[in-house]
């Protein structure tokens, strides 16, 4: 069967030739598309798809980082060892806590603070650069700060107890094993929690002021407003805020390394913390690499998570 | 007619197959190339080339870099031969690896300094290190013990010492001391120390400061405790066992001398100040030197610390004490034996040179005065200059206990004897568990011991 009508003119030999030059020009315009990919494409392969599949290769591989021909193939024995090791999935727990920190407070937090800005008051401009602040902050730098402020003998925190009274709840707070993840994510999500305010701004920005005044006026609740109105428009941003906080939650590494260090005794240790003390600290490259393995999964399932969102808010749409 | 041209103007000169595979080709070429040529360029500016040599270094506090600087700039005016100053941080759990990393790499530095033991064992069996021994040979009538510490590895000599340290060192403020009428000379045992201890607790002042949040000064007591326990020859060859093939089980980390010394640095818990575990060891420095507590135990490195801020009183200086029913004596001290090795592609007359520049006793006394170390080859002390009277007191003390420590009174660090793997996950992070509670001395112990015998079964 044709596909060319049967009442369609028959081309004469010249418009033949014309017609298949648009092909060829396609064609040439796509090697120059390849050739202006072609710088990027390299980078791209040098430094991203090549690392991550050598890290792959040597995770089956014992190694110490010094000579490559010393490496010696374990086949899954660094698997082995990462199911059954116990401090490892303690860092994935506490990588869980900074998700769910994040989730909570972040998230929840800092779309209240929008919302209280949005809402025009006054200063909203001041405090929209105080929370933002922090974001341009070095976290290096950040994470010193907090050595400071939660110091147990000259710390902002301990004085202030005392200050008002509660001196009986002075606490070593980096050097306690209950204390110190919650003090490192409390100075994580402090410092990216502008970031987040700043999302939910622009997100609230978008939503529609004759819609709200409309639902008003057919009677609906502050709530179901909010939840019928609002938070269709912002869930894009809703996700972007959720998926990035538990991302970089995830990859969480400067600012434990800055405050503890992953201690006191793992009890702060995130998974790139520990995966960076197996690899460079203990300088077993083998099995800090089936770690990143680890670490990469867990963020392709993310990813994934990601993309499910997003393509369900597109189909709502 | 001419038709429209399907296309605008907007790509005007489209590329062709074959500028395409040439672009491509050219491209594939740079990269490829680039590397390689900053390789030749880095390896030759850095290593082969007679007139300079590349200087990686941790000496990044103002005073070592003075001492630095002035150390290179006199080899060059002696010799033409330039040396650039790859100065690192000075955190060992962040150069350490930087200097492994540097090795294993096309460009290493010609020299570096590192902490001797597995570390230089490891370059070493990965054969990236020059070979040594034909340089010590000319410089040997001017060594002293300690020059190879750490640095031996099949009879074959691979980092030269630039100045140790003495680790196992207490420090003490006897005026905070005298408050409570307590007097630090009278001071030999624990158990005396100990005690004199918990009376200042007892009276309400803070007997001595940790900065545990840094994992590694718990390392220290856990160090000075085994080896006044087990004694330098027995506490060697613990540690031996972790990193060298064949070193049999006569002493392991089970034994029960070995637990009584983890066990004994629980003692030390209730007269630690409030919140140890929570600081850090810059903070606990400033906090000695401010004169908040009556003793501090740190390395001898604490008199840079000092030099940058002068103490509010007069400190002076002690070894650990002993242990009772211990095998170590007191005068037995603890070496940070820094080394420096030499890359495989350095220039070897231009290293030789240095180590001959290095090792003259001028450029010693120099060496010696400005940084606080004692290097181990044949200089005159007397000519060492330190700039406060009080410093220097201190320094010459420090020196009299590496002089009286006897033939076998010194031992490596643990953090440096001990391999890497270990020391870390073990001795630094296990410290910090032995004080939160949550490992007992017998479970770090064993753990310790599996660890030993699995690194021997590695080791063949």
């Amino acid at each position: 069967m044709s596909l060319v009508r049967a009442d369609a003119p028959a081309p004469s030999q010249p418009v033949a030739e014309k017609a298949a030059r648009p092909t060829d020009r396609k064609r040439e315009g796509s090697w120059s598309a390849y050739a202006l990919l072609l710088p990027a494409g390299v980078f791209y392969v040098s430094f991203q798809l090549f690392p991550i599949l050598v890290a792959f290769a040597l995770s089956f591989f014992s190694w110490d980082g010094i000579d490559i021909r010393q490496a010696k193939f374990l086949g899954l024995a660094n698997y082995v060892t990462l199911v059954h090791d116990g401090l490892l999935w303690r860092s994935v727990w506490h990588n869980l806590v900074v998700a769910l920190a994040v989730l909570i407070i972040q998230c929840v937090g800092s779309f209240v603070i929008a919302a209280i800005i949005q809402a025009g008051i006054k200063g909203g401009r001041f405090f929209r650069l105080v929370f933002f602040a922090p974001v341009v902050i070095s976290s290096v730098a950040v994470g010193m700060l907090a050595i400071f402020v939660f110091s147990p003998s000259q710390g902002l925190v301990n004085e202030a107890l005392s200050a008002i009274g509660l001196g009986g709840l002075r606490q070593p707070w980096l050097g306690s094993g209950t204390w110190a993840l919650p003090a490192v994510i409390a100075t994580y999500i402090l410092q990216n929690f502008g970031l987040s305010v700043l999302l939910f701004i622009s997100g609230l920005g978008q939503v529609d002021q004759d819609l709200l005044e409309a639902a008003e006026l057919d009677g609906a609740s502050q709530g179901r407003i909010l939840w019928q109105v609002v938070f269709p428009v912002i869930r894009p941003v809703t996700t972007t805020v959720f998926l990035l906080g538990l991302v970089t939650g995830f990859k969480l590494f400067d600012t434990v390394y800055v405050m503890t260090a992953g201690g006191p005794f793992h009890a702060s240790d995130t998974i790139v913390t520990y995966l960076y003390g197996v690899s460079f600290g203990g300088n077993d490259i083998g099995y800090g690499n089936a770690i990143g393995v680890l670490l990469f999964v867990i963020l392709l399932v993310i990813a994934l998570i990601q993309l499910r969102l997003t393509r369900t808010g597109k189909e709502t749409e | 007619m001419n038709s429209p041209a399907p296309y605008p103007d907007r790509i005007p000169r489209a590329l062709s197959r074959r500028s395409f595979l040439r672009a491509g080709a050219g491209a594939g070429l740079l990269a490829a190339g680039l590397p390689a040529l900053q390789a030749c360029s880095l390896s030759s500016n850095g290593g082969n080339a007679a007139t300079a040599l590349t200087f990686m270094n941790r000496w990044s506090d103002p005073n070592s870099q003075k001492a630095a600087n002035a150390m290179f700039s006199g080899f060059t005016k002696a010799t033409g031969i330039k040396i650039t100053n790859q100065v690192q941080p000075s955190s060992g759990s962040t150069y350490q690896p930087a200097v492994r990393t540097a090795f294993s790499s096309n460009t290493p530095p010609a020299l570096a300094t590192d902490i001797s033991g597995p570390e230089v064992y490891n370059l070493a069996r990965a054969g990236v290190l020059m070979d040594l021994t034909s340089i010590y040979q000319g410089i040997k009538s001017k060594a002293r013990a300690g020059a190879v510490a750490g640095s031996e590895v099949d009879g074959k000599i691979w980092g030269l010492s630039d100045g140790a340290t003495i680790g196992n060192c207490v420090f003490y403020n006897p005026d905070y001391l005298a408050k409570y009428h307590v007097d630090a000379a009278a001071i030999t045992t624990t158990s005396q120390w100990l005690a004199a201890m918990s009376h200042i607790k007892k009276a309400g002042g803070t007997p001595i400061l940790i900065g545990a949040k840094d994992q590694w000064p718990g390392g220290h007591y856990l160090n000075d405790l085994v080896q006044r326990r087990l004694g330098s020859a027995a506490a060697t060859q613990l540690y031996n066992r972790t990193v060298l093939p064949k070193q049999g089980d006569k002493i392991k980390w089970t034994d029960d001398q070995v637990i009584a010394a983890f066990r004994d640095y629980l003692a030390f818990k209730p007269l630690f100040q409030d919140g140890f575990l929570g600081e850090a060891a810059a903070t606990t420095d400033g906090q000695f030197l401010a004169g908040k507590a009556g003793f501090y135990e740190m390395g001898s490195w604490l008199l840079s610390t000092m030099r940058q801020t002068p103490p509010s009183f007069t400190p002076g200086v002690m070894l650990f004490p002993t242990v009772e029913g211990g095998a170590g004596h007191g005068n037995e001290v603890t070496l940070g034996n820094d080394t420096i090795i030499v890359s495989a592609k350095a220039n070897a007359d231009a290293v030789r040179k240095f180590f001959d520049y290095f090792t003259r006793p001028d450029s010693l006394a120099r060496w010696s005065g400005s940084m606080f170390v004692s290097p181990p080859y044949r200089f005159d002390a007397s000519a060492v200059k330190v700039d406060s009277p009080v410093l220097g007191k201190l320094f010459g003390r420090i020196n009299s206990f590496s002089a009286n420590a006897g033939r076998d009174g010194a031992a490596l660090f643990n953090d440096q004897a001990i391999d890497v793997n270990i020391y870390s996950r073990y001795i630094w992070q296990g410290s910090v568990g032995l004080m939160t509670g949550e490992l007992s001395p017998e479970r770090l112990c064993q753990k310790l011991e599996e660890a030993t015998v699995r690194a021997q079964r590695k080791l063949g």
